[in-house]
């Protein structure tokens, strides 16, 4: 770390986010425009000197000599993470590390992969891995009318309401690969959530083709380990997690099924009453026990 | 003394009881379950003491309704094959696992015990993070965002599909 520190860094940020505090040092000033943008919503400036985490971005290009590049690093405290030709690689990662990071030692909150959106004052999660449709579906009941709240991380506090995480969906174009198109809430007609929601809804769906949405409810239990599946911290912290997650499914419609086209089943969503006519009694006298030893 | 009937485990677990289903944490092996009512209730019955019949009697007038031992046998099996039972069961079972099914099933689907499982996935699988863009080197198709991963010179790179 030491030789790290050695090297001429030009500038560098600190901030805080969901109780961490980050730092990211440059060795070139003309990529810190580019940093600020990846930093996950509700950061701010940290007041305090040291960090928790350092990021060391080492920015390559050209050299005097001819033919000769010098690499892009990317390192995590000691830690090398990354060492391209492609600057923009680079950022990706630190993006997704950062998110990783985050995501897994957030004090207070709980980080699940899904899209969330807002409608009528209860939050409808959708649960799901990338290539699900997951964002498709998100665009599309953003465009019908629901308020976005995120397209990567359901953010539940410790009473399992979902907190905003507006980071710009992300679409992908096709089967054919290439980067995915990023587009704002405002863009799409509708602003972005602010105050924490209810969960109302989760959905545990995927995109196949040619078949009509007809979920199926599912149970509060298997709920729970639909939303498992998904969740950071799930190893790192499962009684919390558990307690969270039970919290969060206490009073929603738990629906599970394959979709069609996601405008139609956006619709059909938003237009029926399937978060009322699904909805569950509300666990009461939910008992838990921890047993560790041996 | 020995015990007669089958006994939970009680080490290094994290249970949630949701009213009328149990979620058990496995911290050894980061496994997640659900167990449905049925499940639950052969599982809470698990003290080392309870045998198989007594249980099948005392699940029965805990839920209302007849419960057939085989469905005890069922549940059992379920819970070791989960790694929830302290000590193997010893079992002799006379009809096959598909067959006991279709004996219960035809009584009543409600007292089927269930045991549904995960693997509860690290915070990076968690994250599920993006794919690999065409041009990029890759092991498998499921890293690339094609779908396709396929040899190019040397090496194998993600590329369009088809």
């Amino acid at each position: 770390m030491e030789k790290l520190d050695r090297l001429g860094w030009a500038a560098g940020i600190a901030f805080t986010a969901y109780g961490l505090s980050i730092g990211i040092r440059v060795s070139d000033r003309s990529v810190l425009e580019q940093i600020y943008a990846l930093l996950p919503p509700g950061w701010r400036p940290a007041t305090k000197p040291t960090v928790r985490r350092l990021y060391s971005v080492v920015v390559g290009g050209p050299t005097g000599r001819a033919g000769v590049r010098r690499f892009n690093i990317l390192y995590s405290g000691a830690a090398r993470l990354m060492r391209t030709h492609d600057l923009d690689e680079v950022l990706r990662h630190l993006e997704l590390d950062l998110e990783l990071y985050i995501g897994d030692h957030a004090r207070r909150r709980t980080f699940v992969h899904a899209g969330v959106v807002g409608w009528n004052g209860q939050a409808i999660v959708i649960p799901g891995r990338s290539f699900s449709g997951k964002s498709s579906l998100v665009k599309a009941l953003v465009k019908a009318g629901a308020s976005y709240y995120s397209d990567e991380f359901a953010v539940l506090d410790g009473r399992g309401r979902v907190h905003p995480y507006p980071i710009p969906l992300a679409i992908r174009p096709g089967p054919d690969g290439g980067p995915p198109m990023k587009y704002r809430a405002e863009e799409l007609g509708d602003v972005a959530g602010v105050c924490p929601l209810p969960v109302g809804l989760v959905l545990i769906t995927r995109y196949v083709g040619g078949t009509r949405f007809r979920p199926r409810p599912l149970s509060a239990g298997r709920a729970v380990l639909e939303l498992l599946a998904h969740t950071l911290p799930a190893r790192r912290r499962p009684g919390r997690v558990l307690d969270t997650l039970t919290q969060a499914v206490a009073q929603a419609s738990v629906l599970r099924g394959t979709r069609g086209e996601a405008e139609e089943t956006a619709r059909q969503i938003l237009g029926s009453d399937l978060f009322l006519r699904e909805r569950s009694a509300p666990l009461s006298g939910v008992k838990a026990s921890v047993a560790q030893g041996g | 003394m020995e015990s007669v009937g089958p006994r939970a485990r009680t080490n290094r677990l994290v249970t949630r009881d949701l009213g009328d289903e149990l979620l058990v944490y496995d911290l050894e092996r980061h496994k997640a379950y659900c167990l449905n009512q049925v499940a639950m209730q052969v599982f809470r019955h698990c003290d080392g003491e309870t045998t198989i019949p007594d249980m099948a009697l005392r699940i029965g007038n805990a839920l209302g309704m007849p419960v057939h031992e085989q469905a005890v046998h069922l549940g059992l099996l379920r819970l070791e094959k989960a790694h929830l039972l302290e000590n193997p069961l010893h079992l002799t079972l006379h009809t096959s696992r598909r067959e006991m099914l279709r004996t219960l099933g035809k009584a009543a689907v409600v007292v089927v015990p269930l045991v549904t499982a995960i693997t509860v996935p690290t915070s990076a699988q968690a994250q599920a993070t993006g794919c690999k863009p065409n041009g990029m080197p890759c092991v498998t198709n499921s890293e690339c965002c094609s779908h396709n991963c396929t040899m190019s010179g040397a090496s194998f790179v993600c590329s369009s599909a088809g």
